[in-house]
């Protein structure tokens, strides 16, 4: 085996070495992609409210305390029923005017990161949903471990308890920023 | 002998360096005469001149996209000339444009819009040219006989969500249904705007009917527009005053969230470059993909899903 020879078999042995870390990495990534489906998670819980206001206020998260692993995202669509049908609710801010959406969250409003191009409360057949997505702009798009407030829905109502409020899981979806771009809430 | 090594070592450097220089000279010139070739890669166009000689005259020519604004500017129409008109004949003599499309029977011609002096046709203006044959007597088949005729040229006006100056020429899908099940689509119609970024479109040898007729493109939701007539003949419509709306990236014919993810995916805080795998996003087509794209499709959000008509 002369010179050239044994140089040319450490080329394609370099090559071969090389070729097999990329798909040792893109395998890795392929695996880490798929932790994200399920990870993320939209509800509603009661709020600080006071006298006949009743609070629910809209968190989300969009990682695994238990594993430390967060994914970012890009957007939030929210379908939900409020009450039962036939219940008749007043829909206000926190001075108790009227309004016809959920009141985004102080925090959130100042990043500048956020747009909300869909935000209403209306009836349908006697029932009340409410329509909402959440945008969020930022290079990096959103994450966080922790639950974060996004908003609140404050009711005036003289009931006890706040009206539950049901998710319609078909139009509620939890966008992943990076390509591809998949829903992170659980099926 | 060492040195001499060396120095054939140097021009051998050299001359590598003037080969790259020369390769890269070389690559900028091509690219250049490719931009050039693009430039003049443009279509032409049959149009009904209209002659400003104190009658109105009409012309048939040919002229190429970027000479069409000015003859529209001038009341030309785009097409050859409707039956009825005063044609100029090559030896400079009018003559009643006598276009036979039914066979050699007399025609009417109808025109359900209104043209203004210049003889421009206001693009708010419905416009349909249709030849009605004098009734023969016809001899009734024994059996029943259905013909059918792809004898019809459809013409078309149309625009695009946030595109108001000309761009590039697109191709779009044009389907016609009847009684809700589609009868016909064509794919790949080019359609090129005008200064206004209102796109023209041409399809010929299709059949006359009436027809609901939809566009759609691979970013747009599907539009559709209800009970369009296509008589045989030259059909000419005007759809500008309902763009087509954009965010349809996953071309569902939804949008909705995903939609937005889509377009958000290829945005990183800076405004990002097209290129032919992204250019879909590219909504205003500004050459870039940027908030201005982002606003024109979160605008279209009223529901958590809007779908296409």
């Amino acid at each position: 085996m002369n010179k050239q020879q044994i140089i040319a078999v450490i080329l394609i042995g370099l090559g071969l070495a090389a070729g097999t870390v990329l798909v040792y990495q893109d395998q890795k990534s392929r695996v880490k992609i798929e932790k994200r489906e399920g990870i993320g998670s939209v509800h509603f819980q009661k709020g600080d409210g006071f006298d006949n206001l009743k609070a629910v206020d809209l968190v989300v998260s969009t990682g695994d305390p238990v594993s430390g692993y967060e994914t970012s995202i890009s957007s939030i669509s929210i379908k939900a029923k409020i009450g039962d049908p036939d219940e008749e609710f007043s829909f206000v801010n926190n001075l108790s005017k009227p309004v016809e959406g959920i009141v985004i969250d102080d925090t959130i409003e100042k990043t500048g990161d956020w747009t909300f191009p869909l935000n209403k409360i209306f009836k349908k057949d006697g029932q009340y949903y409410l329509e909402f997505i959440a945008v969020n702009t930022a290079g990096s798009g959103f994450s966080s471990l922790v639950p974060v407030r996004i908003g609140t829905i404050f009711i005036e109502s003289s009931v006890v308890e706040a009206p539950k409020i049901t998710i319609v899981s078909k139009y509620t979806k939890m966008m992943s920023k990076g390509k591809p771009v998949i829903d992170i809430l659980p099926k | 002998m060492k040195s001499v090594l060396s120095k054939t070592g140097i021009i051998g450097i050299v001359v590598l360096i003037i080969g790259l220089l020369a390769g890269v000279f070389l690559v900028q010139q091509s690219q250049e005469f490719r931009e050039k070739a693009g430039d003049g890669d443009q279509q032409m166009v049959v149009i009904c001149h209209r002659l400003d000689n104190g009658e109105t005259l009409w012309e048939e020519i040919e002229v190429s996209e970027g000479e069409l604004e000015n003859y529209m500017d001038q009341g030309s129409l785009i097409g050859t000339c409707p039956p009825n008109f005063k044609i100029r004949s090559q030896d400079g003599d009018s003559a009643e444009n006598s276009n036979d499309t039914q066979g050699g029977s007399d025609e009417t011609v109808k025109l359900s819009a209104d043209m203004n002096s210049s003889g421009r046709i206001s693009n708010n203006d419905l416009i349909q040219t249709q030849v009605t044959p004098t009734p023969t007597p016809t001899l009734k088949p024994t059996t029943p006989v259905m013909v059918v005729k792809n004898d019809a040229t459809f013409r078309f006006f149309m625009k695009f969500q946030g595109i108001n100056a000309k761009k590039p020429a697109r191709l779009i899908e044009v389907s016609f249904n009847r009684s809700g099940s589609e009868t016909h689509t064509y794919k790949n119609v080019r359609v090129s705007p005008n200064s206004e970024g209102v796109y023209f479109g041409q399809l010929e040898n299709i059949p006359s009917g009436v027809f609901d007729i939809s566009f759609k493109t691979e970013s747009h939701l599907k539009e559709t527009f209800k009970d369009i007539k296509i008589d045989p003949g030259i059909n000419t419509w005007y759809f500008e005053n309902n763009p087509l709306l954009a965010g349809d990236f996953n071309s569902d014919n939804i949008l909705d969230v995903t939609d937005v993810a889509l377009l958000l995916s290829e945005m990183n805080g800076d405004p990002m470059h097209v290129d032919s795998d992204n250019e879909k996003y590219d909504v205003d087509v500004n050459a870039r993909i940027d908030m201005s794209d982002l606003e024109l499709v979160l605008s279209n959000m009223t529901s958590v899903e809007t779908e296409g008509e």
